[in-house]
């Protein structure tokens, strides 16, 4: 039979005819032929597949957080300088959130007294980072 | 009548994480075969063109690009299970995959060649790969696969219906065409596969 196809494509196709035939092999007929192999691995490497891609997304995930992070701790924040100031702030903020309905912001910080100094430091620099307190600010005309 | 209109209609169910991970852990032994022959196969056909890659880093990357497609709506491979079975789906994303990984190859032989391409005195081009044409397998490539051909058709010398259905994939006829256009029974097709296939091991 005249083929016009080169060797290398010819051989290619053989191969995949193959490939295609063994999905139509009944249960019975591939375990027959293949008898002398041995045991598959192909749900081992399924699940390593899926282990790896799930270890991929964390990874991927902690390099946005620390990027973040990073962010975060590279701006120069416009925060008061004492730490009674700095929870009035905060206080003040909460307070305009609530008024707004948003409360799951307030929820956290139900009661302000038991939240650490570090912790209102850190709050107003992510409200900062997130566009919030300057908001809050030019609402406020401060 | 409405009802399989309204079936008809519904959005596709794309398969959540657990779907997957339900289908790999329910695979049965056949199942686990079928796919490794069938990745093996790929792998075979690929040749060079696999650049390395094994059939293990077949069925590993189709997977992941499923599991992708799991947590994304525009990358990964998207399981529709209420439309196609666990098993012809992966072989599927493998064979687009193995698809894929052959044409890298030549687009990328393509590109050497041109990077190759020298301007001589006259300004004609000169290619040190004797003016082959971009895509055209190298010589020693080609002469690999005649190789590998010829053995495989000195194996079925005295089989008739194997050396059809061999010749008819190299044109790139389907199973359903052989039958049809050499009128060979269906029977006879797969008896015929089966002796190719115990013969040419998926290794």
């Amino acid at each position: 039979m005249a083929n016009s196809k080169s060797y290398e494509e010819q051989y290619k196709l053989l191969m995949d005819g193959l490939a295609e035939s063994v999905l139509g092999v009944s249960d019975e007929d591939i375990n027959a032929e293949s008898q002398a192999e041995p045991t598959p691995r192909v749900k081992q490497i399924f699940q390593a597949a899926a282990k790896r891609h799930a270890q991929a997304k964390l990874r991927q995930a902690q390099a946005q957080f620390e990027e973040a992070s990073k962010t975060i701790r590279a701006r120069a924040f416009e925060i008061p300088s004492t730490v009674g100031e700095r929870r009035t702030l905060l206080d003040a903020i909460l307070a305009s959130q609530q008024s707004f309905g948003q409360g799951a912001l307030t929820a956290q910080f139900r009661d302000l007294k038991t939240v650490s100094d570090a912790d209102v430091e850190s709050t107003l620099k992510q409200l900062e980072a997130l566009g919030v307190l300057s908001e809050f600010r030019k609402k406020k005309g401060l | 009548m409405d009802e399989l209109k309204k079936a008809k209609k519904r959005a596709p169910v794309i398969a959540s994480r657990a779907d997957l991970d339900q289908a790999i852990t329910a695979l049965s032994t056949a199942d686990e075969r079928r796919m490794e022959k069938y990745a093996r196969y790929k792998i075979r056909g690929l040749g060079r063109r696999a650049r390395g890659q094994t059939h293990e880093d077949l069925l590993q990357t189709a997977m992941a690009s499923i599991y992708e497609g799991v947590e994304s709506s525009d990358s990964g491979r998207h399981w529709r299970k209420d439309e196609v079975p666990f098993v012809p789906f992966v072989a599927g994303v493998m064979r687009s995959i193995a698809s894929h990984w052959g044409g890298a190859y030549d687009e990328n032989e393509a590109a050497t060649e041109a990077d190759l391409v020298m301007e001589s005195d006259d300004g004609s081009l000169l290619s040190p790969l004797d003016g082959a044409a971009s895509g055209i397998p190298s010589q020693d490539r080609e002469a690999s696969a005649k190789e590998e051909l010829g053995a495989i058709l000195r194996m079925f010398a005295d089989d008739d219906d194997a050396i059809l259905i061999i010749e008819g994939w190299g044109i790139g006829m389907t199973g359903p065409e052989i039958v049809e256009q050499f009128g060979m029974p269906q029977q006879r097709y797969d008896a015929g596969v089966k002796r190719i296939r115990y013969q040419v091991k998926a290794r």
